[in-house]
């Protein structure tokens, strides 16, 4: 197993996050101490997280050399369950105007429910279309938001 | 008009049949987010705000604050039973909650935590009116540079109070600037970092990203522990505690009372703090601190008075200042700008009835939890037998509800997918998120009152240091930074990183 020193790591994105704010602000101009351009704020912003990602970068090397490695963060449970759930809620978003707030509500809570683990069929079935009903009401008739109709013409 | 005649107005507020029922769904939900572990407040407010939208800005913030405080009550309950803390807040009350419950004492935990929230949560109300209008008059006087000033200290306790490394809590402040940098500079009318995305335009909104951060981010973290949840098959009698129990605890719920509003006023973690420091300053003044950690009732009864009449104290730089100390405040500061009243020191003068009537309302709120709390324990119980693959479906979907809603954007939703996934890592890496968020809110109100400060001043910083206010409080945020980086302190923020793991 590869053991990533993640601080580390983190510092050198940090840092180069820090970079970029600097050069993009340069090119939205700093203005004078007296008149600060658009780029005066971000480019102060981007030189200190550059900086501060170099120490914890440069101090974290030294502590762990003293310690001898880190602790292991485990991202396994989140490869499974995490990422599907990020990825149909991303999905989610991407086909609500098509299919409509009713359709794609209903298939949104039944794929988390199934990626969460429940096993039968009909259960997840009828939890999805209580709380379609039930948000619908709230969200839609009672606080009036403007969900998109889709497919089925009703919102 | 003097004390009475405000409390008066506030009463006839807060008792008005409606104001009644939107606070009632306040502290029923907070006492709900509060026994689920997932959401927390400001996921939860950020949910109702479209609903608050609808409503009188007093009710609003009468239903928002009642969150708010209703999930300090609500989080004891899982610490005490399940010694899972529901909130943060209540990470302490575990230690000797729990405990209390495996020797069969659960009911007397349970009643003193919501006892002492009780005694905590209104007398913190009662000093809450006592300093607003004083602190408001002084406020008064502010100008643009004691204003930057403040803001400066605000976000260097933040990152002061944040837990393990400060370069990360400093980092993290840092970020939450750039972020709020994003969008079409207010001054100037140019467009930065918008890399081409109309949607950026406007910047990044508030609500997706705490969302993001707390909501979604806090149920991918909670989905590496999710197995069914395993309560204490106890059965829970005597939530009255007996006059033992009480004459233990009394001085302690005093004392994480006081602590709990003092420190409750500090920007970030004050009511996270307070909970550790009470339990601290018990276990030393105990003739029997060995004790602590088997089960003494003190050391329930402390913290949890400390986090509740915290939550009264962060009510004080909102009110006064107009300045948020936590996510919470930030969106309670949306939510009453988008009725149009900008809180701050006039905020009392133009519109007793929003500050009287909320605060007469947490009296009124802390008795319905008390209600709820003691009698309705068994129905929570149910609550936490929920499990979780059924419970985080229902918390991803209330996020994006709550993300889609606001401004009818399907990009919001994006915006707050992305940012729950940046919060799952920080979370994993031990970045804490308040600095960023304290930052983000504050970044516009400090830059705008940065640039007033020298144009008075005619583009020199020496007005900083003329005036006195400003002087002290940017010598007091110089000071912090710098002690944080001497090695005995250095050394104690490592221990206290190492103990909460």
């Amino acid at each position: 197993m590869i053991k990533i020193q993640y601080d580390r790591v983190g510092g050198v994105i940090w840092m180069v996050l820090g970079i970029a704010l600097g050069i993009g602000s340069l090119r939205l101009g700093l203005g004078s101490l007296h008149k600060p351009g658009p780029g005066f704020m971000p480019f102060l912003t981007g030189v200190l997280l550059g900086s501060l990602g170099l120490l914890l970068a440069f101090l974290n090397t030294r502590k762990r050399s003293e310690e001898k490695g880190g602790k292991k963060v485990s991202l396994r449970q989140f490869w499974g369950k995490g990422v599907y759930s990020l990825a149909i809620s991303f999905l989610y978003a991407f086909f609500l105007d098509p299919l409509g707030f009713i359709v794609a509500t209903f298939l949104l809570i039944f794929s988390l429910l199934k990626i969460m683990g429940t096993r039968k069929w009909f259960t997840p079935i009828l939890i999805s279309f209580l709380t379609v009903a039930l948000s619908y009401f709230i969200f839609d008739v009672w606080l009036r938001i403007d969900f998109p109709k889709g497919i089925l013409r009703i919102r | 008009m003097g004390f009475w005649d405000c409390l008066a107005l506030g009463w006839n507020v807060a008792s008005n049949v409606n104001n009644l029922i939107y606070c009632f769904i306040g502290v029923f939900m907070g006492t709900l987010i509060g026994v689920l572990p997932g959401i927390g407040p400001p996921g939860a407010i950020a949910l109702l705000l479209p609903v608050s939208f609808g409503i009188s800005p007093v009710s609003a913030i009468i239903m928002l604050a009642g969150i708010y405080y209703g999930a300090s009550y609500g989080g004891s309950t899982t610490s005490i039973l399940v010694n899972i803390p529901g909130e943060s807040c209540s990470v302490v009350t575990c230690l000797d909650g729990y405990q209390m419950a495996r020797q069969g004492r659960a009911g007397p935990a349970l009643g003193i935590s919501a006892f002492g929230s009780f005694i905590a949560g209104t007398l913190g109300v009662i000093f809450l009116m006592l300093l607003a209008t004083p602190l408001s008059t002084v406020a008064l006087r502010f100008g643009p540079p004691e204003y930057v000033a403040l803001m400066v200290l605000g976000l260097t306790i933040v990152t002061y109070l944040a837990h393990g490394s400060m370069i990360k809590a400093i980092i993290m402040a840092l970020f939450g600037i750039a972020l709020s940098q994003i969008g079409t500079d207010l001054i100037t009318g140019h467009l930065r970092f918008t890399l081409g995305v109309m949607e950026l335009e406007d910047g990044i909104r508030l609500v997706p990203l705490v969302m993001g951060l707390f909501g979604i981010g806090e149920v991918l973290t909670s989905m590496e522990e999710s197995g069914d949840v395993d309560i204490l098959k106890t059965k829970i009698k005597g939530l009255l505690p007996n006059w033992k129990d009480w004459r233990d605890s009394i001085g302690a719920i005093l004392r994480g009372t006081f602590l709990g509003f003092f420190l409750g006023i500090l920007p970030g973690g004050g009511a996270v703090l307070s909970s550790f420091l009470s339990y601290g300053v018990e276990k030393r003044i105990s003739k029997h601190p060995e004790k602590f950690g088997t089960g003494v009732i003190e050391g329930v009864a402390a913290p949890e008075s400390a986090n509740n009449s915290a939550t009264a104290g962060a009510f004080i730089p909102l009110f006064t200042l107009g300045i948020p100390s936590n996510a919470v405040m930030a969106l309670l500061l949306g939510a009453l700008m988008i009725h149009g009243l900008q809180p701050g020191p006039m905020l009392l003068r133009q519109h007793p009835e929003v500050f009287w009537g909320a605060v007469v309302s947490m009296y009124i709120g802390n008795a319905m939890l008390l209600v709820l709390n003691l009698p309705l324990i068994g129905l929570w119980v149910k609550v936490l037998k929920i499990p979780p693959r059924i419970l985080f479906p229902f918390i991803f979907f209330f996020c994006i509800l709550g993300a889609y809603s606001e401004h009818n954007s399907v990009f919001d939703v994006c915006v707050m997918l992305v940012f729950g996934l940046i919060g799952y890592l920080f979370r994993k890496f031990k970045y804490e998120p308040a600095p960023l968020v304290l930052a983000f809110i504050l970044t516009p109100m400090l830059e705008n009152a940065l640039r007033q400060s020298l144009i008075i001043s005619e583009g020199s910083f020496s007005i900083f240091l003329n005036r006195p206010i400003a002087a002290v409080a940017l010598v007091v945020a110089l000071l912090l930074l710098l002690s944080s980086f001497l090695p005995h302190l250095k050394r104690r923020r490592e221990v206290i990183a190492e103990l909460e793991e």
